[in-house]
């Protein structure tokens, strides 16, 4: 491939911000400043002369972030003087901004104390107790730092509000795991005899022998125990109901909230699972098309549980949808947590406030097909709680199985334990000590053994310990290595966001982590590692700042047919697009230039890529004709960095300085009006031509003439990231505007370049090393859950020949980072 | 007819200046400096439901029964709707032009749901906390009762029809009582042994396990480096905060009830009598600020839609040809008999309540100038989520200034306005749901 050639060849990079140092403009200073700012005046009681010019070490940084706002307001010098030579003042403000950006980061602490995000928190508990429970979604939202990280200490706050949700949840969660008494009654329902068209049938199933818990006998001599509605027909057309699943969809209400899909299976039970885990199976088959009929569409199956509501149902779906492409039936197992479900509300239960099942046919729904696919549901079991044994495994798994310990050895046994994995490390004998004496005073309060330890181990999951990383205990000095099971954390966190699995905790233990190829192979086991996930889905939405694409409110009018569901697509091709580069290690550089990307069916009828059918992403090749490859050309990042009408040059290129070169322009100075399209002065030109005459204000010159060209190189694609110069965005901007597209641009360093295309050829020729530099410290970052300080942004910069010799591999980046100095040390 | 039972004279009418009354207040800031010993603050709210009979210009009963006065400023002149409420004209405020943005174009109904919460309900019905629980969350556990939430019907209801109009600090509905001798019993009457051993024992393990957390938390700083230290001690305070409230629970197991006369409160009502029962429902809300055994209530005198027997008190009122509030509110030829009376109704009810408030003494003023009370609905007209029909009083000594009506020129969140009360109570909110700024006008200068 042409770009990777290109990328090997460029041993000498060219760089836009090569150094300025202070002798350089020393002279400037004097010559147009110390004049009136000096030993002789001294206006406005400032003395340029006197200035430390260290902004790390010195205490001026105030006034020179004055100066350079006057700079770039124009204002100074002031008319009547002598003007500053353009040059001078370019490399007047190139040192400013420099140095104030290495000032910014000298201020970064070295920090080695964060809390969990609410993520990292979530996961790492149903990790410890083997509960898959959405524990996380009632902490407070985490907020996202200056760099966009959501894991950046600076941004992990903590209230005695979350504090208490945290006590809250620990009780809740070890309730969950951890059971007294013999095996509750278990809720076993079949229902079947969908053809009729007013009910169903409802059994109770017996248990089987070798399953704890007896079956909860749902009809009761005086009746039943509560009321089992369904609705399986369409409620308006029961006469053509035959009991098959046409394809639909849930339907949203003109209130709030949302209906039953047309055509379903649902029963509603008065009584409220609230709790423990539901096992659904559905035995279905693919209703076979009419002789004759060419239609190969196949149905899918769909399963939800959820409540209804005055006017409505809220429903989660369980498990993933199956495609269900067989003629004879088969069985499918579903399972979920009903603490993950929207319960019905407090108080008594009726239809209008009831627990719901509804299995319906999720195939997408084409009007008028004359055959849709089709399918029919021979029975659906429902049980709840769902065990294997008794006690179940989330119990054993911490109060183990007790042959001869006495009670207080068998409790220090089940606390240390535990403390050890929720620690992540282990547990000195004087932190034992001190759990235990918590649990003897416990133990007196309580009835029960196992009362007294969820007690204790309640402490455990709140403690700072477990809620912070890597909950240092280095004595003095900040350089220290990182003991090895803190390491194993940092690795586990960095790319999995949960604590170590065994195997990383037992190379802990025997302190081969350092090991470079022990960690290598370890770090191409978790990548492959379906935990992986993770960091696909967290850092690139915050390393590309994906969540622009929420904030962007679309003109219906302009772009008809965008959507919340082509809004998530966009963001899930980066992200899959993203993942595609790190299972497949394949050069960072494809981030700029690729020939594939990752689809799905909505999205891809939105590029015009013809032949993806379904919901799920998959990886396509990209031809010429697509005008795509490569991050700069994603919907998401086009469309979150438009203005919802238009696209707009100035986030476009702020956010490729920002994200890809990290050279994040200075923000303007204050009382600098933003640039008002709606302006008298700027209504009838086009958006290049508004932008220059943007900057041709000075106050604004000096900073977008450094911005503008790369944004206004994108104006080949619109605000939703159609390709405007054929197809359905040329069309679009027919509508609009007779207005040719003009995305010629002269880069700053004066090359100049015609569209997105010979841009992103560009940036690979000219600024491959500022990539590689800038992505390194991105991972950097997000790897060390800080702002980075000066020292790591020298060790992420120092990374980048290595990076090149090993032909720019994401996993050899990852590698490089977790064996650089800053990720190894606290 | 008979006259029915509730028309009768009331068995007992409480009148707060002739109970001898502690001020456990002053008490609570015993231990406290002198100084310090202001009178506490207080927050309610009182919902009703079906909106207000706001006839058009072209209907005959436009200029009388329109419940938004025809002008506004300090000169507006009251319609028949609100009349009842002249006493208190120099302590309330009508407030027009109001209402939470992302509800507006759903049906009205639902904004019971919301009304305290603010919450965008447009895709789930995930809603947030609601306003008197804030201030709760700020200062509950100044009192033995931290809020006080009931309903004419009680529980909860179902989602968007909800029978509660509070919502805890992670948007869970909280159960409301509608049995004035439950709350009563709640309020002022010494639990049984067994719940008092039951809360004792829940809190002493509470307390345990938050001094150990000190514990644990101050040996972790010693071992860290100086900002590191700073966010551990976003822990220690946080935990500090705890630890300062499960001991103030501790504290409120040990101290004496109020001395409350039984007999002087009407607690023989039924919803059946809706006259008493509404009065009863506001006494016993009187009494508990009186006593200071809560600062938050909130009460929703009457539900959303036609749900519960609060829908049939007009009915059961002989209001109107229609049945039931929600029907009133859906008689196109003649709203006025019906609901128009019966906004009146409830506003006279509502006026019951600020006289109550009124007539208490405490520190300098009066129990209302310490009391916030926010009185209305979440729709307009029946189903239009639009310019809540709002009234605020007291809440003087909070700095709020009254005497007007309130209109806006386009429609406004009520966020703004949750704001800027959050801030009368010292709680340095940033944002209330999707507020775009404060709302400075009801605040003396």
């Amino acid at each position: 491939m042409l770009v990777a050639l290109l990328v090997g060849n460029s041993a000498t990079p060219v760089r836009s911000d090569e150094a300025t140092p202070y002798a350089r403009v020393a002279p400037i200073i004097q010559k147009h400043c110390v004049g009136c700012h000096g030993p002789v005046k001294s206006k406005g009681d400032l003395r340029l002369d006197k200035l430390d010019p260290d902004l790390i070490k010195g205490k001026d940084g105030d006034h020179w972030r004055e100066v350079l706002d006057r700079l770039n307001v124009g204002d100074m010098p002031p008319p009547g003087e002598p003007a500053m030579k353009k040059e001078d003042r370019e490399l007047l403000t190139n040192w400013l901004v420099q140095e104030r950006r290495k000032a910014a980061l000298a201020k970064n602490p070295p920090t080695h104390f964060r809390r969990l995000t609410r993520r990292e928190y979530e996961r790492t508990l149903q990790d410890l107790l083997g509960l898959p429970i959405e524990f996380g979604t009632r902490l407070p939202e985490d907020g996202k730092s200056k760099n966009g990280f959501r894991n950046d200490g600076d941004a992990l706050r903590m209230s005695p509000l979350q504090y208490e949700t945290y006590l809250q949840i620990a009780d809740e969660a070890l309730d969950a795991a951890i059971v007294t008494g013999p095996a509750p009654l278990v809720h076993r329902f079949k229902l079947s005899g969908f053809e009729k068209a007013d009910k169903f049938e409802v059994a109770t199933v017996p248990k089987l022998a070798n399953r704890p818990g007896e079956t909860f006998e749902y009809a009761t001599p005086k009746g039943k125990a509560f009321r089992i509605f369904n609705s399986s027909p369409p409620q308006n057309n029961k006469a053509a109901w035959d009991g098959t699943l046409a394809p639909a969809a849930i339907r949203k209400h003109g209130e709030a909230a949302t209906q039953l899909p047309e055509f379903r299976i649902a029963v509603g039970f008065q009584y409220a699972y609230r709790k423990g885990e539901t096992r659904i199976r559905v035995r279905v088959a693919r209703v076979e098309p009419p002789a004759g009929s060419d239609a190969t569409r196949v149905p899918v199956l769909t399963v939800a549980l959820g409540s209804s509501n005055f006017h409505g149902v809220e429903l989660t779906p369980v498990g993933e949808s199956q495609v269900v492409d067989h003629k004879e039936y088969r069985t499918y197992e579903f399972t979920v947590r009903m603490e993950n479900i929207s319960p019905p509300n407090l108080g008594p239960l009726t239809d209008k406030n009831a627990t719901i099942l509804s299995v319906w046919n999720s195939a997408k729904t084409i009007k008028g097909e004359p055959t849709p696919p089709r399918l029919k549901v021979e029975w659906v079991e429902f049980e709840n709680p769902y065990f294997e044994t008794w006690p179940p495994r989330t119990h054993t798994s911490i109060l183990f199985p007790n042959t001869d310990l006495q009670e207080l050895a068998y409790a220090r046994e089940v606390v240390r334990r535990f403390a050890t994995r929720a620690y992540r490390g282990p547990v000195t004998a004087a932190e034992l000590d001190r759990l235990m004496k918590h649990w003897e005073a416990a133990r007196k309060d309580a009835d029960t053994l196992e009362g007294s330890l969820k007690e204790t181990l309640a402490v455990v999951l709140s403690s700072p310990r477990f809620l912070a990383l890597p909950a240092s205990r280095a004595e003095t000095g900040s350089r220290e290595k990182l003991t090895d099971h803190e390491l194993a954390s940092r690795l586990s966190y960095f790319l999995w966001s949960t604590m170590p699995d065994k195997a990383l905790n037992q190379l802990a233990d025997e302190s081969k982590l350092r090991d470079p190829a022990v960690r290598s192979a370890q770090i191409q086991r978790m990548v492959k590692d379906a935990k992986a996930w993770q960091f696909v889905e967290q850092f690139p939405d915050q390393w590309l700042e994906l969540d622009r694409l929420q904030r962007v409110v679309v003109n219906k009018e302009r772009y008809p047919g965008i959507d919340e569901s082509l809004l998530a697509a966009m963001r899930s091709e980066t992200i899959h697009f993203f993942g595609e580069v790190l299972r497949e290690d394949m050069s960072i550089f494809q981030f700029l230039a690729s020939d594939f990307t990752c689809v799905n069916e909505r999205l891809a009828a939105h590029y015009g890529i013809t032949g993806v059918e379904g919901s799920k992403f998959r990886k396509v090749k990209l031809d010429k004709e697509h005008h795509r490859g490569g991050v700069l050309t994603h919907a998401s990042v086009l469309t979150g960095n438009s203005d919802g009408m238009d696209g707009h040059p100035i986030k476009r290129g702020m956010w490729l300085l920002k994200n890809l070169l990290d050279e994040t322009p200075p923000p303007p100075p204050p009382n600098v009006p933003e640039l008002n399209r709606d302006s008298p002065k700027l209504k009838n030109l086009t958006i290049p031509q508004a932008l220059a005459a943007h900057r041709d204000n000075t106050a604004c010159v000096g900073c977008h003439r450094k911005i503008d060209p790369w944004g206004l190189a994108f104006e080949e694609y619109d605000a939703v990231g159609n390709w405007q110069r054929a197809g359905l965005g040329a069309e679009l901007r027919k509508k609009r505007t007779r207005d040719p597209i003009d995305a010629k641009v002269e880069l700053p360093s004066g090359v100049k370049v015609d569209g997105l295309e010979a841009l992103r050829d560009e940036l690979v020729r000219t600024r491959a090393d500022d990539f590689r530099r800038a992505l390194l410290r991105k991972v950097m970052a997000y790897a060390l859950g800080r702002s980075l300080t000066l020292r790591d942004v020298e060790a992420a910069d120092a990374l980048v020949p290595a990076l090149r010799e090993r032909g720019d591999k994401f996993i050899a980046l990852i590698e490089l980072i977790a064996g650089s100095e800053p990720f190894q040390s606290k | 007819m008979p006259r029915p039972s509730w028309l009768l004279d009331r068995r007992t009418v409480l009148r707060g200046a002739g109970l001898a009354l502690a001020l456990p207040w002053l008490e609570a800031m015993a231990h406290a400096a002198p100084a310090a010993a202001k009178p506490p603050k207080r927050f309610c709210a009182f919902f009703f439901g079906n909106g207000v009979n706001l006839p058009s210009p072209k209907h005959a009963d436009h200029k009388d029964w329109h419940w938004f006065p025809h002008t506004d400023g300090v000169d507006y002149k009251f319609t028949k709707s609100l009349e009842t409420l002249a006493p208190h004209r120099g302590d309330m405020t009508i407030l027009g032009g109001l209402s939470h943005a992302t509800s507006r174009q759903l049906v009205g109904h639902n904004t019971v749901d919301v009304w305290l919460t603010g919450a965008d309900i447009r895709e789930n019905l995930n809603n947030s906390a609601s306003i008197d629980q804030v201030i709760a969350r700020h200062q509950g556990d100044k009192t033995r009762v931290p809020s006080l939430v009931l309903s004419s019907h009680g529980g909860v209801g179902t989602k968007s029809r909800s029978t509660t109009i509070a919502f805890d600090t992670q948007g869970r509905a909280i159960p409301a009582e509608s049995n004035p001798r439950r709350v009563f019993e709640r309020l002022f009457e010494q639990p049984s042994d067994g719940d008092i051993a039951a809360r004792k024992k829940a809190l002493t393990a509470g307390k345990r396990r938050v001094d150990f957390l000190l514990e644990d938390a101050r040996s972790l700083r010693t071992k860290l480096g100086v900002p590191d230290q700073q966010r551990l001690d976003e822990f220690l305070q946080s935990l500090d905060e705890v630890e300062g409230r499960v001991a103030r629970a501790q504290d409120w197991l040990g101290k004496a009830l109020p001395q409350v006369d039984r007999g002087a409160i009407n607690l023989d009502v039924s919803p059946k009598g809706p006259t008493d029962y509404i009065r009863t429902m506001y006494d016993l809300i009187a009494l508990a600020f009186e006593t200071d055994t809560t600062r938050s209530a909130a009460y929703q005198v009457t539900a959303e839609d036609g749900v519960g027997i609060c829908d049939k008190f007009p009915t059961i009122l002989e209001f109107g040809r229609k049945v039931g509030h929600h029907g009133l509110s859906h008689d196109d030829k003649d709203p006025t008999q019906g609901w128009g009376k019966y906004d009146r109704y409830l506003a006279e009810q509502f006026a019951y309540f600020l006289a109550r408030l009124a007539k208490v003494r405490e520190g300098d003023g009066r129990l209302l100038d310490n009391t916030v009370a926010l009185y209305g609905s979440g729709t307009s007209t029946t189903h239009n989520a639009r310019n809540y029909p709002l009234v605020l009083a007291g809440g003087k000594n909070l700095g709020l200034k009254h005497g007007r009506f309130i209109k806006q020129k386009a429609e406004r969140p009520l966020g703004d306005l949750f704001l800027t009360l959050l801030h009368r109570f010292d709680i340095p909110a940033k944002s209330f749901a999707d507020n775009t700024g404060e709302f400075r006008e009801i605040i003396a200068s």
